[in-house]
């Protein structure tokens, strides 16, 4: 099961944090959760916070998505949101704060290996777009959509010319499939032969997905490139705060945002947000 | 009958149309309820599936979406309302709403419409746990509302099914029955028709059964035995004289008409004879076939034509005598002229005297049977006289009563108010001569003879030859109880020349005579007969009022010596020459001319010079009438004497209005021309 793969890590690092700390510091915990992209992020940057937090019990739930998350933290079932969009107005309310920590590459991607590893913009417009059902190449093209509530939806909407218009049509057509989560796109993306999606580089790199990656326009999708500006589709990762809920949260961005935090988010396929 | 007073007919259009109304209001209902009620059964059944489809397929999307995350899971309302307005494609028709276990709702999407709904509830499961409820619910109002828009356009359709499949079909049948009212009524006339029709009518089917009869049927017909009507065609026709049932049978089976004619006869001697068609008569498409006869009773019909018959063939024969009797008169006349003359200078006791009697006798034996031929004919001479018939049946019962058997009684009963006739006393010696003979030889046994006269009344009483007799009449009945006639003799007797007697035994002339002189007076006779039981004559002759008296004859005197200028014309020069002789011996001066053109130029040459002008009538190329007329165009005064063999077509009425002043019979005596001439003279000269 697909979810196994996702969830699996989580539980493995709470328990192992959860032995940890029952161990040395009884009832501390660390409540997360938000984007499904993130999700191996948060569990990668938990694990590091965790070797110098004894007896720290962390709790990662299953995507959320971004508004979920900002959702849970306000109604105090989250200690900290993951979101890979800001606060919208209505969410700015008892304190709750924005941190950004990095921003991640979109990366398109295939379960397709025979393909020289890019793939040019008006192809990718002409398949979401529904004008062309196959690869270039001529292989049956399966391409895979987020709901229009998901913030992926409207980065690759805003990213490439022409392809809000091809997601809208793509969305209205009955029998389209959706991936309410990130964790749904990419199981897709695995399974379907021929499929196109698109999904943070992040989640690719975290959740080991057996997908291959594409470069768009021959620029591929990198921590680099996005950092030179070269590429242009990339998520935000942001964390939410909310006040009253302890020191670990506090402690948890304070990591995040240290040069450990950094190592880990390259790692994860996150380009830091340096002060 | 008017169409509207039939009850039976009228109660059973209004049963029909009460049922037809029924039926489409039944219709007309059905038509307003069943659309919209089906409508929204099927709506609602519709939609009670749909929205628990719904309700099954979304809350399984959100179970398998929700899985593992059982306590964050309505944080993601986001997801969840993408999920549901994804589920619900048909803009938002169907209303959705998430709820928690304690009852807040999560999310809602659709449109929620109003009252009344259709909602099913499904649960949220997370691994088998409830988790929330999905509430799916659609409103009824649309549907209420199209079936509310159904049901008036329904009720619409109702009511145009309404009026036109009852107005119309009651229409049509309102019109059927119309006409099949008028084909009652019709049909009753027909029936009527033929039940009061005078003609025997009966209808019967193919196999010759009676179907139909008519009153006539029942009650014209007097031979069914036992009073048992026929019942078929064959029972009918059966025994009927002339008619022969087969051969109409088989006449009708070919499909022609058969027609016949027949003779029954009733009680006594009454008779009937019928005429009789029967036809084939075929109904549309030749699949029904029924024979319809028809009996005509024409025994009237033949009676008159039979009297016709036998008149014209009376006046032939009268015509024929009158011609033959004026030629012998012609002839006669200078026969009895000369003899007479030569008797007169015959030497008393002589051969010569005795041989002229003799040749004078036989003339006028022979002028005696000319006058009876001309009985036969009206144009006889019908001078008469009024006369009393009591006197003539005396004479001639004292004649005959020498003469007949001496086994037959002979009784006379004469009503004492009897009124005269006017009647030539000869003729009606004659007539009532002729009866008794007659009836004398049907007794040759003996038997009673009876004469009686009465005056009597009638009133549209027939003759035996149709003549219809109305007013007051002289009936002399002559009756016996002699051996009778059968139907076919009685029809002949009045025929000139039928005689039931053996050669010599009579000349059948006598009845005859009797009818002619009966005619010739304007008058009727009817005879009935039976045979065994006797014949009745009953003679009618008009009766005068009682203030015309009776005229009896004078005593002839001998002619009188005369004078005067007399023209006699005759196409006859004996004659001439027996009148001139005649006459001059009288001391009259007489001129004679054998052609009536020559007579007229002599007359027109000296209209004066004649005081008299005795002239045939019957003549070429002028007749007595032309010349009288032409005569007296030159001379109004100049009386003429009309001399001839018969009168023709000249009545003595008329005779007297063309200005004849005396009409004698040829043969004429010596004595009765010199009487008549010197009558003529002495009225002129007063």
């Amino acid at each position: 099961m697909n979810w196994l793969k996702i969830i699996g890590p989580g539980l493995a690092v709470a328990v192992l944090i959860g032995i940890t700390t029952s161990q040395s510091i009884a009832s501390e915990s660390l409540r997360v959760g938000g984007t499904g992209a993130a999700l191996g992020l948060i569990r990668a940057l938990c694990a590091g916070f965790a070797e110098s937090h004894e007896g720290l019990v962390v709790k990662v739930p299953r995507s959320l998505g971004s508004t979920g998350g900002i959702k849970a933290l306000l109604a105090g079932k989250l200690d900290l949101a993951v979101s890979s969009r800001p606060l919208r107005k209505n969410e700015r309310q008892d304190g709750v704060r924005e941190i950004l920590i990095g921003r991640t590459p979109l990366v398109f991607v295939t379960s397709r290996s025979d393909l020289d590893g890019n793939i040019n913009s008006a192809d990718v417009v002409a398949m979401f777009g529904l004008a062309s059902r196959t690869w270039p190449d001529g292989m049956r093209a399966y391409i895979v959509v987020r709901p229009k509530g998901e913030s992926d939806f409207h980065l690759l909407a805003k990213g490439i010319s022409g392809m809000e218009a091809a997601l809208n049509r793509a969305w209205a057509k009955p029998g389209i499939p959706l991936a309410y989560t990130d964790q749904d796109n990419l199981d897709r993306a695995e399974s379907l032969p021929g499929s196109l999606a698109m999904a943070a580089l992040t989640t690719v790199i975290t959740e080991k997905r057996r997908v291959a990656r594409l470069a768009l326009d021959r620029v591929p999708a990198t921590l680099e490139t996005i950092g030179n500006g070269t590429y242009r589709l990339e998520k935000p990762i942001y964390l939410m705060s909310a006040p009253g809920r302890g020191p670990v949260p506090t402690d948890f961005v304070a990591f995040v945002q240290r040069p450990q935090g950094h190592a880990i988010l390259l790692a994860s396929g996150i380009l830091p947000v340096t002060p | 009958m008017p169409p509207d007073s039939n009850p039976s007919l009228a109660s059973e259009a209004a049963r029909i149309s009460k049922t037809v109304t029924s039926i489409v209001l039944a219709m007309a209902a059905l038509a307003a309820l069943a659309p919209p009620l089906g409508y929204f059964l099927i709506n609602y059944d519709y939609m009670t599936r749909e929205t628990k489809t719904y309700a099954t397929t979304s809350a399984g999307l959100l179970s398998r979406h929700i899985y593992g995350n059982p306590d964050l899971w309505h944080f993601e309302s986001h997801r969840l309302e993408e999920i549901l307005s994804r589920s619900n494609p048909q803009g938002g028709r169907i209303h959705q709403r998430i709820l928690r276990l304690d009852g807040e709702t999560i999310i809602a999407v659709g449109e929620e419409g109003g009252n009344p709904y259709v909602v099913h509830n499904s649960d949220i499961l997370e691994s088998g746990n409830k988790v929330g409820t999905l509430e799916v619910k659609q409103s009824l109002r649309p549907t209420l509302v199209r079936t509310g828009i159904l049901a008036l356009l329904s009720l619409l359709g109702a009511l145009a099914v309404f009026l036109f499949v009852r107005v119309l079909p009651l229409r049509a049948l309102q019109r059927a029955f119309s006409r099949l009212q008028l084909s009652q009524n019709d049909l009753k006339l027909a029936r009527n028709t033929l039940d009061q029709s005078g003609e025997v009518i009966f209808i019967t089917d193919r196999e010759g059964e009676i179907v139909y009869f008519n009153s006539s049927f029942t009650h014209t017909r007097i031979r069914y035995p036992n009073g048992v009507l026929p019942k078929r065609l064959a029972d009918f026709t059966e025994g009927l004289d002339g008619v022969h049932t087969d051969e109409v049978w088989q006449t009708l089976q070919r499909g022609e008409i058969w027609k016949g004619q027949y003779s029954s006869y009733g009680d006594g001697d009454s008779k009937r004879i019928a005429d009789a068609v029967c036809t084939p008569i075929t109904s549309e498409g030749n699949h029904e076939i029924h024979y319809i006869y028809m009996e005509r009773d024409i025994t009237e019909r033949v009676k008159v034509e039979e009297a016709l018959h036998a008149s014209h063939r009376m006046d032939s024969l009268g015509n024929l005598a009158g011609g033959i009797a004026h030629d012998i008169n012609n002839i006669l006349t200078p026969i009895l002229g000369f003899s007479d003359l030569l008797l007169e200078k015959a030497p008393d006791g002589s051969n010569d005297q005795k041989y002229l009697e003799i040749i004078s006798k036989s003339t006028r034996r022979a002028r005696d049977i000319i006058s009876r031929i001309l009985l036969l004919s009206r144009e006889a001479n019908n001078i008469g006289v009024r006369w009393k018939l009591g006197e003539t049946v005396e004479e001639v019962v004292a004649l005959l009563r020498s003469s007949l058997p001496p086994g037959i009684a002979i009784e006379i009963q004469v009503d004492e108010d009897l009124k005269a006739v006017e009647a030539n006393p000869a003729q009606m010696n004659q007539l009532l001569m002729n009866l008794c003979v007659n009836a004398a030889k049907a007794m040759p046994e003996g038997g009673k003879l009876s004469i009686l006269l009465n005056t009597v009344s009638l009133k549209a009483v027939k003759d035996l030859h149709g003549q219809t007799l109305t007013g007051e009449f002289v009936q002399l009945v002559v009756k016996d109880n002699g051996t009778g006639m059968d139907e076919k003799t009685k029809a002949r007797i009045f025929e000139p020349f039928f005689t039931t007697g053996g050669p010599g035994e009579g000349s059948g002339l006598g009845l005859a005579i009797v009818y002619g002189i009966v005619k010739r007076l304007g008058g009727g006779i009817t005879v009935s007969s039976r045979p065994g039981v006797g014949t009745r004559f009953d003679v009618y002759l008009p009766a005068l009022a009682a203030s015309e008296t009776n005229l009896t004859e004078t005593a002839d005197p001998p002619p009188a010596l005369g004078s005067g200028t007399l023209l006699v014309v005759d196409d006859e020069p004996s004659i001439v020459t027996v009148v001139k002789i005649i006459l001059e011996g009288l001391g009259y001066c007489v001129e004679g001319a054998s052609d009536p053109n020559q007579a007229l130029e002599m007359f027109k040459s000296e209209p004066l010079r004649y005081d008299l002008v005795i002239t045939d009538h019957s003549m070429p190329r002028l007749t007595g009438k032309e010349l009288a007329r032409e005569l007296r165009g030159i001379r109004a005064d100049i009386p003429i004497i009309l001399c001839s063999g018969y009168s023709d077509s000249l009545g003595s009425e008329e005779a007297r209005g063309l200005g004849f002043r005396e009409i004698l019979n040829k043969p004429v005596g010596a004595a009765d021309l010199g009487r008549a001439v010197a009558a003529v003279l002495a009225q002129v000269r007063l």
